[in-house]
């Protein structure tokens, strides 16, 4: 994977704080897709594996959208309605293409079991990472470098730039917003209750299909604006990006508890910080294995992760 | 879409053990198709690049077969089955390239190697349940790949890999695509032989026992931290030789060969060939490699038309191509015929005889107490149970019966108190120790295990009074061959106890609810069990049922058995109990015939409410 390009100067500036604020930046990628996870693991109690495709499918729209003669028209919208226009059409293609791959990889498989479903979403994200690799190509892409001008100034003596602002912020708005959408509204208690127990939700009148359509949509919605915005930020995508994403954030996901929505963002944030700060101090090569050990870690002393309760299970 | 593909799937998933191909028709297919495997190389029109595709086909059908044992006898989910196959290749490469030492020599050096790795890091985590476990394996998976790419101590040679490894000497050099190919395939024979041998014994069905529903399982005697810890080094040792075989074809390895991506194939393998399925697992293999080879002429597409195809696959055929048959009672005896058998001994059983006489107490509990998370379940349960007797736990909803069971079958831990069982304290023992001991129950919301007959599901009781370990199973020792049929025999007495003969050879799910009670019955007594401990046996039963039931445990008591239950039908308890004993709240709060329960006033404020309310 690439580093970001304005680490690229040749001198060594890996403050503390700088790589905190990189560990944030990422660590929000990491959470927008844990949500995504860990909403769809708390309905169906299904590891979405085409997930990271999903995002990685952002990503790929997002190059397109950002390029070439489609590229002129959302730059002439200006910077910042340029990336809006850009952000929303990515978000509601790959949570059409969420709700598509519910119906037909998972509706369909789900009365025969788990295992079949683990198989049927393994099948699922091989098509969409070939289906990438097909339309896109197998070299990977360069993401223009100049749609967010690369303004470096300082936040409370912090140095950032301001791609990191903006993802930064667009992050913690959505997350804000799926945090508000669960916790407060009644479709938000739908989602929760589906999780609690799907039959004892049916009973009581919540429409399942509903909430699974629903989670389908926002959850890879999530992931697709994550997938531009890590476009953004790294600038070279390629067509199987999405296993490595995918299997971080899922760690992160299981950090902060499956099927806690709060705990997927926290997971998420912490997994980037961690990583930012082993590779700064510690070493770059060995960050994925030092962050497998903590997932395992995790599960060996707290299986519920950082923010799930624990069940006691019926005998 | 959605109602054909329940039709079709009603049609392909009959609940029928002799649904789709029958066991001599499938025989007829194995040996068809082994021979085209023996010949294959052989044809004319077939050139080396072919048999270099048979080579790879066998090479993951080798892997299949590795993860089917852990995925597919035991249900456990396995997604990066893959390190242990690196292990075993990068054992090969590492020892060959620098220290010389022969590739064949290697063989099972790698498979130790493997073996060794995948005991010491499933070990700590071999207790997490499903997708959790699912979750550590692929992390196992990638901290293995990574750890080769970062080259620690020069050994791995990062990215590239390792180059030049050596071929295999087997009296001749084995150097063309051909002898790769006939020695695969000599492994591969050999490995599913010797892993049907396996499915048919105590180690294979103490596998699936886990696989159906580990709490049953442990409840009746089956180590399941033992069997699913060795599932995995059987596994990856059978993995690691996949390696070597692999290296040495290939000459040289590197960290791409080992991705999350090869883990997935084989998990895809084992369901595409049906669970638990020695020849699925060889048929997934071919369809996985083959497929692709087909399609190469669209290049970039292949692999998309791939993923389709799983999909397609999972709605239309889940249970796999070809799902795994349970073998028949008659099949299990057959395979025991023919030799001669060991001397049969009489079945150990710990139980002490002596002083049957002067000693009436069976089980007592003192002080017993347990509460999860500040709500207490149970505490201060003090409670007895007499030699030969029946005695009933009853109380109303809530009032910590069950948990009272499963702290007595060692389910859960107690914070206070003690189990006596014959005078001896089993309150820190392990449910499979628990059962060793004697003690034998059923559970309230019936656990059978579905898709093994009713004979497997019988002999499971049967575990812990056996004691045949792999190798004795592998070999078909005489002591094996000795134990097995007498544990056969002990199951079809069991059966016809409780009136199942007929249904011996047909799947647990097959039957009717009320029948399943009487299975769950049969599969406790299998356990030759001291205490039988019953868990409202006559839920879901109706009148006349009930009464039949009533008989059947009056005569067990009859036949020296102790009998332990709780039960909401207190035209049951009338029936059948010498003792009863009323629990309220955590706690004992009357003990005595049954007539007398009926009279006292705690009682009746137990189930009824007292006036003050």
């Amino acid at each position: 994977m690439s580093r970001p390009v304005f680490f690229d100067k040749g001198k060594k500036v890996s403050t503390f704080f700088e790589q905190l604020v990189n560990g944030l930046t990422v660590g929000s990628f990491y959470a927008l897709v844990a949500l995504g996870y860990s909403m769809v693991y708390g309905v169906m109690k299904l590891i979405n594996f085409a997930h990271g495709d999903l995002f990685a499918l952002g990503a790929y729209l997002g190059y397109s959208l950002l390029t070439g003669a489609t590229g002129k028209i959302t730059a002439s919208m200006g910077l910042w309605g340029g990336i809006g226009f850009t952000a929303l059409l990515v978000a509601l293609s790959v949570a059409l293409a969420g709700v598509l791959v519910e119906r037909i990889a998972y509706r369909p498989v789900y009365p025969s079991g788990r295992l079949s479903l683990v198989v049927s979403a393994l099948g699922m994200a091989i098509f969409i990472q070939n289906a990438i690799m097909a339309i896109w190509g197998s070299r990977p892409r360069a993401f223009p470098a100049s749609v967010v001008p690369s303004l470096r100034f300082s936040l409370f003596g912090i140095p950032v730039t301001l791609l990191q602002v903006t993802i930064l912020g667009i992050s913690f708005a959505l997350m804000l917003i799926i945090w508000l959408i669960v916790e407060k509204s009644n479709f938000g208690a739908a989602v929760r209750a589906s999780a609690l127990d799907r039959e004892t939700a049916t009973l009581l009148g919540i429409d399942v299909r509903k909430v699974i359509f629903f989670v389908f949509a926002l959850g890879p919605g999530l992931g697709g604006v994550a997938g531009l915005m890590n476009g953004l930020y790294y600038r070279a995508i390629s067509f199987n990006m999405g296993w490595n994403y995918g299997l971080k954030a899922f760690t992160a996901t299981i950090l902060g508890g499956i099927g806690n929505i709060p705990g997927a963002m926290l997971g998420g944030l912490i997994l980037g910080v961690v990583e930012s700060l082993l590779a700064g101090y510690v070493s770059g090569a060995w960050k994925d294995v030092f962050v497998f050990i903590l997932l395992i870690a995790v599960l060996i002393f707290r299986p519920t992760g950082l923010l799930g309760e624990k069940t006691a299970e019926k005998v | 879409m959605n109602l054909s593909s329940s039709i079709l799937k009603r049609i392909l998933h009959a609940p029928d053990n002799r649904g789709g191909l029958g066991g001599t028709q499938r025989r007829r297919i194995g040996i068809a198709a082994a021979a085209f495997f023996a010949l294959f190389p052989l044809l004319p029109f077939v050139d080396n690049y072919w048999i270099d595709v048979g080579f790879y086909v066998g090479i993951y059908a080798l892997l299949g077969l590795s993860l089917n044992i852990v995925l597919g006898e035991v249900g456990l989910f396995d997604l990066g089955h893959t390190a242990f196959y690196a292990i075993g290749a990068y054992v090969t490469a590492i020892l060959n390239t620098r220290f010389h030492v022969p590739i064949l020599l290697l063989l099972p050096v790698s498979a130790i190697a493997a073996g060794l790795f995948a005991w010491l890091v499933t070990a700590p985590i071999i207790h997490l349940k499903g997708d959790y476990l699912c979750i550590v394996t692929i992390g196992i998976g990638e901290i293995v790949r990574l750890s080769m790419i970062n080259n620690p101590l020069g050994l791995t040679g990062g990215p590239n890999g390792i180059n030049g490894i050596d071929n295999p000497h087997f009296f001749i050099p084995i150097l063309s695509s051909r002898q790769f190919y006939y020695l695969l395939w000599a492994i591969i024979g050999i490995s599913a032989f010797l892993l049907t041998r396996l499915q048919r014994s105590r180690v294979g069905r103490a596998w699936n026992y886990i696989r159906e529903d580990e709490t049953a399982a442990k409840a009746l005697g089956v180590n399941v931290r033992h069997y699913k810890l060795s599932a995995f080094v059987l596994g990856a040792a059978l993995a690691g030789v996949a390696g070597n075989i692999y290296a040495s074809k290939q000459m040289s390895i590197s960290p791409e060969s080992f991705t999350f991506m090869e883990s997935s194939l084989l998990f895809c393998i084992v369901l595409l060939g049906g669970l638990g399925s020695i020849p699925g697992s060889v048929i997934g293999a071919f369809v996985v490699t083959v497929f692709p080879e087909i399609f190469r002429p669209f290049a970039k597409y292949r692999l998309m038309f791939f993923g389709l195809a799983l999909l397609v696959m999972m709605i239309f055929k889940p249970a796999g191509i070809l799902p795994r048959l349970r073998d028949s009672g008659e099949r299990l005896r057959k395979a025991l015929e023919g030799k001669k058998t060991g001397k049969s001994r009489p079945n150990a059983v710990p139980v002490v005889e002596t002083d049957r006489a002067e000693q009436k107490l069976l089980l007592c509990i003192e002080n017993l107490g347990l509460s999860f998370g500040g709500v207490t379940a149970v505490s201060g349960m003090e409670l007895e149970v007499d030699k030969g007797r029946i005695t009933a736990l009853i109380g109303p909803n809530g009032a910590g019966k069950t948990t009272v069971f499963n702290i007595i079958t060692g389910i859960y831990k107690p914070m206070s108190g003690r189990i006596l069982l014959r005078g001896k304290d089993i309150s820190s023992k392990q449910p499979y120790q628990i059962a060793e001991e004697g003690v034998a129950r059923t559970f309230q919301n019936i656990r059978i295990f579905p898709s093994l007959t009713c004979l497997e599901n019988v002999l499971c009781g049967q575990h812990s009074r056996g004691k045949a370990g792999f190798f004795a199973s592998m070999l078909r020792l005489p002591s094996q061959r000795a134990e097995e049929s007498r544990m056969l025999e002990k199951a079809q007495a069991c059966l016809a106890r409780v009136g199942l003969s007929d249904s011996a050879d047909s799947l647990a799910a097959a039957l009717p609810y009320g029948k399943r009670r009487y299975l769950e019955i049969a599969r406790a007594l299998a356990a030759e069990p001291e205490l039988i401990v019953l868990d409202e046996p006559s839920s879901g039963l109706n009148d006349a049922e009930t009464v039949e039931l009533a008989a059947l445990l009056k005569s067990l008591v009859r036949e020296g058995l102790t009998i332990f239950l709780i039960e909401h039908d207190m035209n049951l308890v009338d029936m059948v109990s010498d003792h009863v004993v009323v629990m309220q709240s955590g706690k004992k709060i009357a003990e005595g015939p049954m007539c007398d329960m009926r009279q006292d006033p705690k009682v009746i404020e137990a189930y009824l409410g007292s006036d003050e309310d």
